[in-house]
C-alpha cells in the first residue's frame, strides 16, 4: 500500500511539473476569460453563458489533460527503461498502474478545482448563488475525466502508441455521447447483423452523457439522490474494468 | 495475476452495466434526441457541439446567433410577406440543443407575433407550444398564448393587459418589453409606455444598448406627451345616447357662430377632459373626438360634427407633419382629375365630383422603407343620392417620422371592394 501512494504522489509531481500540464492550464484559464467576453452577446442570459461556457471548457481541460497524460504516463517509461528501475523494487505491477493513474488523476482533478475557483468567483461576481448544484456538476465532470483517463490508458496499453491511443480515445468519448442513439437504433434495427453490434457498442461504450449534470440540472423533476448514487458506482465500476483490464495488460507486457 | 484482474475486470463489468441500468431507469436527461435537432446552416456546429458534450453550451451560442439574426437587418432575398424568415428555425435550434432554455421560446415567439416587421402568430404559437409541452411549470409561455389569442381576436386591450402582467417576470425578454412598450406608444398611452420603459431600467439590467434605447424612447415619449399638437386617448369624448339628447336639446336650434362655444361650454359641463375639450377648439367648436387609431406617429380622428347637413362623421390624421390632415379635404385631390380613368368619367359626367365628406375607416398598411400608407375609398358621383360613378383609392402617405409624403390616387374601380364600415 505504501509502494501504491508513494508511486501515486510521485506521479502526481511529475506531471504537475510537466511543461504540457501548465500550458494546457493556462489555456484553460484564458478559455474562462473568453466566455465571459462573448458572454456579453448573450444579453440577459449573460450569467448562463458564463456558467456553461465555464463548464464546458473545463470539461475540455480535463479532458485533455487526463488522455494526455494518461496515455503517456506509462508508455514513456516503456520507452525509456525508467519502469525498470521502479520495478526493480518489490513493487507489484498492479500498484504500479493504480498509482500512475491515481497520481495522474488528482493532478487533473487539481487543475479542474483550481479552473472551478476561479470560475465560482466569475460567477459570484455577476451574483451567482448556486454552489451546491455547482460543485454536483463538477464532480459529474470529475467522474467523466476519471472513466475517460482509465480508458485512456487501457489504449495506450494494447494498442502500445501514444497517437493511435489518443485518436481510440476521442473517438470513444464522441461516441459515449450517443448510446442513447445507438441502442435507439439497435431497438429499430430488424436487421441481426446491425443489431447486435450496436447494442454491444451501446453497452461497452461508456455512457457519457449521463455526466452531463451540468446541462440537465435545471429539469423538473431533476434527478435525485439514488441518480447520483448509480452514477457513483457505475463511475466506480468502469473505472475499476478499465484498471483492472490494464494491469492484465501491464502484467503481460515485457519491461 | 493475469487470471485475478480478468476475473476482477468481469466482476466489474458487470457492477457497470448494472449500475448503467440502474442509472438509466432512474432518470432521463431531458434532451430532445439529435434526430430532432433543427437542420439547415448550422446543423454541423449543433451535431458537433453536441457529439462533445456540451449541448448547454451549444444552445447558448445558438441563442447568441439567434439574437445577432433577430437584431440585424433582413435579408434583401426576403420578401415582406417574409421578414426574418429563419426565425422560427433559429429560435427551435436553440430550444432543440435545450429544452430548458425557457427565454428562448419568449423571445422567438414575442418577435414571431408581435414584431410589426414580421407577424407570424401561427409560427409563435408552435413555438410557444412546444415550451408549455417541455416547461409545463413555466407560466410565461401560457401568458403569452392566452396575449396571442387576444390578438387573433383583435381584442388589444386583453392582451396588453395579460402581457403587462408578465413584465415582472424575471425571465421576461426585453425584446417583449420593448415591444410592449412600443404598442403602448403606438396607442398613444404615453404613461403606460413610460412606466415599461422604466421598468426596464429599473430591473437593473446593464446592457448599455438597451439601456440607451430605454432613455431615448423615454426623452421621446416625453417630447410627444408634452406637445400641445398631440392628440391622444384622453381626447376621446365618450358621450352616451342620454348626454348626445341632451346636447341636441340645448345646442341645436343655436345659430351657426354660436355653435362651436356651445359644444365646448357643453362638454365641459358634462365633464370631457380638458384634452377633449382642447380638440373641440382645435377645430373650433365643430367637433368631437370618438374614437383614435394609433399608427406609428400618425394617428386616425374618428370625429363627429354634430352640426354638419348631411353627413356627422369625418376622418382626421393627427400627430404627423402638418398636425392634422383633413382627408375630406377636396383640394388635396383636385390633381387626380389628371387620370385617364377619372378625365373620362368626368368628359362624360362634367359634373362628377370626388364625394369625400364620409370617408369611412382607412386601410392602413406599412410603407415599403418605413412609415404608413392610410387608404381612403371614396365614391365618384354627380349628387349625394346619385349612384357611384366610380370608386377610387385615396392613399395617404406619412415616413416613420410622421412627415406627410403626398396624397395619391391608389387605384380607380366600378364597384367597392372594402369596407367602409364605422369605427
Amino acid at each position: 500500500m505504501d509502494s501504491l501512494k508513494s508511486i501515486a504522489a510521485c506521479s502526481f509531481k511529475e506531471i504537475l511539473r510537466q511543461k504540457a500540464y501548465l500550458v494546457v492550464l493556462l489555456f484553460g484559464l484564458i478559455l474562462l476569460g473568453g466566455a465571459l467576453i462573448v458572454s456579453v452577446l448573450a444579453q440577459q442570459e449573460r450569467l448562463r453563458m458564463i456558467l456553461d461556457l465555464g463548464l464546458a471548457a473545463g470539461e475540455l481541460i480535463g479532458l485533455v489533460l487526463a488522455v494526455f497524460t494518461s496515455v503517456n504516463l506509462i508508455l514513456r517509461e516503456l520507452e525509456s527503461r525508467t519502469v525498470q528501475l521502479v520495478l526493480a523494487h518489490p513493487v507489484h505491477r498492479s500498484h504500479y498502474i493504480l498509482g500512475r493513474f491515481l497520481g495522474a488523476w488528482a493532478a487533473v482533478a487539481c487543475a479542474m478545482a483550481l479552473m472551478a475557483a476561479l470560475h465560482l468567483g466569475l460567477l459570484a461576481l455577476y451574483g451567482w448563488r448556486g454552489t451546491g448544484v455547482y460543485v454536483l456538476a463538477w464532480l459529474c465532470t470529475l467522474g467523466k475525466t476519471a472513466v475517460m483517463a482509465a480508458l485512456a490508458l487501457l489504449l495506450s496499453l494494447a494498442l502500445s502508441s501514444p497517437a493511435a491511443a489518443m485518436a481510440f480515445t476521442l473517438f470513444l468519448w464522441m461516441l459515449g455521447h450517443f448510446t442513447a442513439e445507438m441502442r435507439f437504433l439497435a431497438e429499430r434495427s430488424g436487421s441481426f447483423l446491425l443489431k447486435w453490434p450496436l447494442l454491444l457498442a451501446a453497452f461497452t461504450t461508456p455512457d457519457l452523457a449521463r455526466f452531463d449534470y451540468r446541462d440537465f440540472w435545471s429539469a423538473a423533476p431533476g434527478p435525485g439522490a439514488s441518480w447520483f448514487l448509480w452514477l457513483a458506482l457505475y463511475t466506480a465500476a468502469y473505472v475499476s474494468t478499465a484498471l483492472a483490464l490494464s494491469c492484465q495488460l501491464f502484467s503481460q507486457k515485457e519491461v | 495475476m493475469s487470471r485475478r484482474a480478468l476475473a476482477a475486470a468481469a466482476l466489474c463489468a458487470g457492477v457497470a452495466l448494472y449500475a448503467g441500468a440502474g442509472l438509466r431507469a432512474s432518470f432521463t436527461p431531458p434532451f430532445p434526441p439529435l434526430s430532432q435537432l433543427v437542420r439547415g446552416p448550422f446543423q454541423a456546429q449543433d451535431l458537433h457541439l453536441a457529439a462533445m458534450g456540451v449541448r448547454a453550451a451549444a444552445a447558448d451560442i445558438a441563442w447568441v446567433q439567434l439574437l445577432q439574426y433577430a437584431g440585424g437587418e433582413p435579408a434583401p432575398t426576403e420578401g415582406p410577406g417574409r421578414r426574418y424568415n429563419m426565425l422560427k428555425d433559429m429560435t427551435l435550434r436553440v430550444v432543440r440543443l435545450d429544452s430548458r432554455f425557457q427565454r428562448a421560446y419568449a423571445f422567438g415567439a414575442a418577435m414571431l407575433a408581435w414584431d410589426t416587421e414580421v407577424q407570424r402568430p401561427d409560427e409563435a404559437l408552435d413555438i410557444l407550444q412546444e415550451g408549455i409541452r417541455n416547461n409545463p411549470d413555466y407560466g410565461l409561455l401560457r401568458l403569452m398564448v392566452a396575449a396571442l389569442a387576444y390578438k387573433k381576436q383583435g381584442d388589444v386591450p386583453r392582451m396588453m393587459g395579460i402581457l403587462e402582467s408578465s413584465l415582472d417576470d424575471p425571465a421576461c425578454p426585453l425584446l417583449m418589453k420593448a415591444i410592449l412598450a412600443n404598442i403602448h406608444k403606438e396607442r398613444g398611452e404615453y404613461a403606460a409606455a413610460l412606466a415599461v420603459w422604466e421598468n426596464m431600467l429599473a430591473s437593473g439590467y446593464d446592457d448599455a444598448s438597451y439601456r440607451e434605447r430605454a432613455h431615448r424612447q423615454i426623452d421621446d415619449i416625453h417630447r410627444l406627451s408634452a406637445s400641445p399638437d398631440m392628440v391622444g386617448p384622453d381626447a376621446i369624448w365618450p358621450a352616451t345616447k342620454a348626454v348626445l339628447d341632451k346636447f341636441d336639446a340645448q345646442c341645436r336650434r343655436m345659430s351657426i357662430p354660436d355653435t362651436g362655444h356651445c359644444l365646448v361650454d357643453f362638454m365641459a359641463g358634462a365633464g370631457a377632459k380638458p384634452a377633449a375639450l382642447a380638440f373641440t377648439r382645435r377645430l373650433e367648436g365643430a367637433g368631437y373626438l370618438r374614437a383614435l387609431e394609433c399608427h406609428g406617429r400618425v394617428s386616425v380622428a374618428y370625429v363627429t360634427y354634430p352640426f354638419r347637413a348631411n353627413s356627422n362623421e369625418g376622418v382626421l390624421l393627427v400627430n404627423g407633419r402638418p398636425p392634422l390632415v383633413d382627408v375630406s379635404d377636396p383640394d388635396r385631390m383636385k390633381d387626380f382629375w389628371q387620370d385617364a380613368r377619372l378625365k373620362a368619367i368626368r368628359s362624360r359626367n362634367p359634373e362628377a365630383e370626388i364625394w369625400a365628406s364620409d370617408p369611412g375607416r382607412p386601410k392602413v398598411a406599412r410603407r415599403k422603407g418605413g412609415g404608413w400608407r392610410f387608404v381612403f375609398m371614396f365614391p365618384v358621383r354627380t349628387c349625394r343620392a346619385c349612384a357611384d360613378l366610380a370608386r377610387l383609392n385615396a392613399a395617404f402617405d406619412f415616413d416613420a417620422r410622421g412627415g406627410v409624403l403626398g396624397i395619391f390616387l391608389d387605384g380607380v374601380s366600378g364597384t367597392a371592394s372594402t369596407s367602409s364600415a364605422k369605427p
